[in-house]
């Protein structure tokens, strides 16, 4: 699960193309399409070291159509699932 | 679509009944399925039946006039809802819709109501149920009344790391509508564990990191 990507949901139905969830994102992963925007897929964040959560996007958002989802989990379970993987 | 289910004993409720009584309430009880998103039963409508979830997940809710919603439980394989209608003739207590493809089982509310006045082992059930339901919801009100929403929001991100809870993925928008607060301010306060060092977020997931901290927070030290 961890070598996973988890992209955000996208609504282009609400998107109004502000652009708002460009300049917001820290690791410039997000260009703004025609529809909406799109994510690329940055290995680490150079700005908060982490890698798809922070977030900011769905954050500035004014129009909810940006949807992550998450899993909650202990970060033990993380480290297990990495060693049975590796 | 309804259809007549062949095992009664399976439900709650009817395990301590004898095969006579059990073959007397099948004809009544009926299987209905839904898709995920589906409307189930809406707040304030005449009680229709009784249902127990037999495979999936559905969500009980309660909604404002203005849009917010307070999620009052996910539902998994076992368990009834809708029964307090039943009990007093009034309308439906809140809105159920179906998370994950669902399957009900369904017992009329006047049907239901005669089953336990005939049998008293599943009034007794009936009763054992409500009782741990109270004291359920006495714990939320106490949440949402006494604690701030970092107490709240530990709390959750605990319970469901832990598997006390049904497993599901979370949006930021359904941890509001679970702990009483609106989406905003979940994410500030993610961010605020996050920049504490309680959590970390990454690929789809957030993970609990320092989990004696998250404890304390929890408890409102």
């Amino acid at each position: 699960m961890s070598k996973v990507w988890a992209l955000p949901e996208v609504d282009e139905t609400r998107c109004t193309l502000c652009g708002l969830c460009v300049e917001a994102c820290p690791c410039h992963a997000v260009k703004l399409g025609d529809r909406g925007p799109i994510f690329s897929c940055p290995e680490v964040c150079p700005s908060t070291g982490c890698a798809y959560g922070c977030c900011l996007c769905e954050e500035v958002c004014p129009d909810g159509a940006i949807t992550y989802t998450f899993e909650i989990v202990l970060e033990a379970q993380e480290g297990i699932e990495a060693m049975s993987t590796a | 679509m309804a259809t007549t289910v062949q095992k009664p004993s399976q439900l709650p409720f009817f395990a301590q009944l004898g095969e006579d009584d059990l073959l007397e309430i099948a004809p009544y009880i009926h299987e209905r399925t839904f898709s995920p998103g589906q409307m189930i039963i809406s707040e304030g409508e005449p009680c229709q039946a009784v249902y127990f979830v037999v495979q999936g997940l559905v969500r009980t809710r309660r909604l404002s006039l203005d849009g917010r919603e307070q999620v009052l439980a996910y539902l998994g394989p076992d368990e009834p809802f809708n029964l307090v209608p039943a009990l007093d003739g009034g309308p439906n207590l809140a809105s159920v819709d179906a998370v994950t493809k669902t399957m009900l089982y369904t017992i009329p509310c006047q049907r239901f109501h005669l089953i336990m006045r005939h049998h008293h082992q599943v009034a007794l059930a009936v009763l054992e149920r409500l009782a741990a339901e109270v004291r359920r919801l006495s714990d939320m009100v106490e949440d949402l009344a006494l604690h701030t929403v970092r107490t709240r929001l530990a709390r959750f991100l605990l319970a469901h790391a832990e598997g006390t809870q049904p497993p599901k993925r979370w949006t930021q928008e359904e941890i509001a509508g679970q702990i009483g607060t609106v989406r905003e301010m979940v994410g500030r306060t993610l961010r605020a564990f996050a920049m504490a060092g309680l959590i970390r977020r990454q690929r789809g997931r957030i993970m609990l990191v320092d989990r004696g901290r998250l404890e304390r927070e929890a408890t409102g030290g």
